[in-house]
């Protein structure tokens, strides 16, 4: 009898194993699809620019990049280090 | 000076400056960033440009740059013009172009509407292929100098320094740089032609086509070399409207026309020219 307990015991955990594997899938698949969902342009609107509208081109609410302090001045006569010819 | 390539332009920093931490950076930005290179993250990205992706930690952040770049400019300077630029004929590296080709179609600019960024969750929610053509550079640039430690560091034209430099622009002028970035965006450098016209890599995301502006060069001094270079892009491509835009946001700009003539906005006249007429 002793071998078809191993044999009822490695079923059960085949068996174990599939539901967790079944379980960690429908998991995976629903953190996914919230993690989709959140991100989704239809319901996130944090993206959501004022390309539509070039009125907004002066929109000021743009706090999240900063433009910073500019530190700039007369060069004197001094001689170029480096050239900022454009890009 | 110590100088070596990347990214389709030459590298400048101060002479005896460990540079290979530097080059190692700026290559690694660009394999992970070109449009050019097949197997880039980027161009990974935009051969299937709808949908959920999940993204790199270094491509999510450069991501946030763009949208915050773009939310910053009205949408003017955006990541999703890269369908645009391939219809405008800058589809390879820029050596590698053909001198003329067909006519230019120019492609709708979509929406950031249609675009979202959750950590490394990226959601377009219509086809776009993307462009961070608009910060990845300057980033760079910034990121170069934190890993020197101070100095400065240039590339094609874009600026970043820790101490005073004197910084020579486009038409024969120079300033000084005491800190934070300067940066010239310009139509002059990268242009081919299409259907006989003249094409440049900056989109107007109204037209979907490269922008028919009247500046040539546009110089902008921010806080930091990518603020710097943001700034030049959406004062180039706002037009006439330019320096006002710039004066708004505290910023100085110099401008030069078709004809070679320099313009300056209220904040350049303050910082610049004024204390040397004193």
């Amino acid at each position: 009898m002793e071998p078809s307990s191993r044999i009822a015991k490695a079923r059960r955990r085949v068996r174990a194993a599939r539901y967790a594997i079944g379980a960690l899938a429908v998991a995976g698949f629903a953190v996914f699809g919230a993690a989709a969902r959140d991100a989704h342009p239809a319901t996130h609107h944090s993206v959501q620019a004022a390309q539509d509208n070039q009125a907004a081109q002066d929109d000021q609410s743009s706090d999240s990049f900063s433009f910073g302090t500019p530190s700039v001045g007369d060069s004197g006569s001094a001689v170029p280090q480096i050239q900022s010819s454009g890009s | 000076m110590t100088t070596f390539r990347s990214m389709g332009c030459t590298v400048e920093l101060p002479e005896g400056a460990d540079d290979r931490r530097v080059r190692a950076l700026f290559d690694e930005r660009d394999r992970r960033f070109s449009r050019f290179h097949p197997d880039s993250e980027l161009s990974s990205l935009n051969r299937m440009p709808l949908g959920a992706s999940f993204v790199s930690e270094e491509l999510s952040r450069m991501l946030a740059h763009a949208l915050r770049a773009a939310r910053a400019t009205g949408g003017l300077v955006t990541p999703a013009v890269g369908a645009a630029v391939v219809a405008a004929g800058y589809d390879d590296d820029f050596d590698r172009l053909p001198e003329d080709g067909p006519p230019v179609l120019p492609v709708r600019v979509p929406s950031l509407h249609a675009l979202s960024l959750r950590g490394p969750l990226l959601v377009r929610a219509e086809p776009i292929e993307l462009d961070l053509n608009c910060v990845v550079k300057g980033a760079t640039v910034d990121d170069a100098l934190a890993l020197l430690g101070g100095g400065f560091v240039a590339a094609g034209g874009d600026v970043a320094t820790s101490a005073p430099l004197v910084v020579g622009l486009p038409g024969g002028d120079a300033v000084t740089l005491h800190g934070g970035g300067l940066a010239t965006s310009s139509v002059t450098k990268r242009r081919w032609r299409r259907g006989g016209e003249e094409q440049h890599h900056l989109i107007d995301p109204e037209t979907g086509a490269p922008a028919r502006v009247p500046w040539l060069d546009v110089t902008v001094a921010a806080g930091s070399c990518l603020a710097a270079d943001v700034a030049a892009k959406a004062a180039l491509l706002l037009g006439a409207a330019g320096p006002s835009w710039l004066d708004r946001r505290g910023l100085p700009g110099r401008f030069v026309d078709e004809q070679g003539d320099v313009h300056v906005n209220e904040n350049w006249r303050q910082l610049v020219l004024l204390p040397l007429a004193a």
